[in-house]
């Protein structure tokens, strides 16, 4: 089945509530939007839930997707937009102390001392991207975490390739100054 | 190469790893630019590291529970509508059957009573007229 259809006939067979079509487009985007979350945010755990949340929301809104737009398109449209909201929420909750963050580390290394100064980095490159402004962090993550190109992000965020590359110019200037300090 | 030309260019690079040899010369000389430079290139080390995990394959098995789950009616809406229509009809069920035990019409017996009172509060002897009303009353039944 993942083999053989395409994405618009899967799409319309998800519309006829066939789940397991749905599924297959599923297997097909996990990866990608998994990326796109742990662009927003920085946890694996975290990142999966956003995943399943964001899947269930476009079979949910599945019927008003008019196909004018691809619709890995559509479903990045949705993931970006439900990954800000989601930031925007846990900086609410951090900022009102319900939030208790847990810092994940990808490395395992003896050296506390090192691990230490990583993590340090870590959470510095963090904060500088938390602080891009909403559009700038979208075109972001879609063109370093999905690698997608100009054009597909531009189309993501409903915008010229043109301003798309001046969005991610100033994201990378603004990184460049955050990350200076 | 200043400084400002150097930090535009480097913001203007899609990845930071192969400086152009200007740059490269510009960064042997300035100890600021070069740490900017280090910096980016940390950034890019993490964006590699974070985008090269990989999602369980368990999240679409979790992805399809929830919209099954989701799909099934009585699980979320039917039980809360069907607990208040039960509600609503036990409620009229009870004032219905209350009303069947209540006779709208005054009864005699509650007219005799209502009689006997007046007469003793109205009356200027109201222990004999009391008694009288009473022996009456008995003689009657």
């Amino acid at each position: 089945m993942q083999a053989t259809h395409t994405d618009n006939e899967l799409v319309q067979k998800a519309k006829d509530e066939d789940t397991g079509a749905f599924s297959v487009l599923v297997d097909r985007y996990r990866q990608k939007v998994f990326q796109t979350c742990m662009g927003f945010v920085h946890n694996t755990d975290d990142a999966e839930d956003l995943t399943q949340e964001i899947f269930v929301k476009a079979w949910n809104a599945l019927r008003s997707f008019d196909e004018r737009a691809a619709f890995s398109t559509w479903l990045y449209r949705i993931a970006v937009n439900k990954s800000i909201n989601h930031t925007r929420k846990m900086k609410l909750r951090s900022f009102t102390g319900i939030n208790d963050e847990v810092t994940e580390s990808g490395y395992v290394d003896e050296n506390a001392e090192n691990n230490l100064m990583r993590s340090e980095q870590r959470a510095q490159i963090k904060s500088a991207v938390s602080k891009l402004k909403s559009r700038q962090k979208k075109a972001f993550v879609l063109f370093y975490y999905q690698e997608l190109s100009l054009t597909e992000v531009a189309d993501v965020l409903e915008m010229s390739p043109k301003a798309t590359e001046s969005l991610i110019f100033r994201a990378r200037k603004k990184l460049q100054g955050l990350l200076s300090r | 190469m200043n400084c400002k030309e150097f930090k535009n260019q480097l913001a203007s690079l899609e990845q930071p790893d192969t400086l152009p040899p200007v740059m490269h010369e510009h960064i042997g000389t300035c100890a600021s630019c070069r740490s900017v430079w280090e910096k980016t290139q940390m950034l890019f080390s993490f964006v590699t590291e974070e985008k090269t995990r990989k999602v369980s394959s368990f999240v679409t098995t979790r992805i399809m529970a929830e919209i099954e789950d989701a799909g099934r009616p009585s699980g979320v809406l039917g039980r809360p509508v069907l607990v208040s229509v039960l509600s609503v009809f036990l409620l009229l069920l009870g004032f219905f059957s209350a009303s069947l035990f209540t006779n709208p019409q005054p009864s005699a017996l509650a007219d005799s009573t209502e009689n006997i009172a007046t007469d003793y509060f109205f009356s200027d002897n109201p222990g004999s007229q009391l008694e009288e009303i009473w022996l009456n009353t008995y003689t009657y039944e």
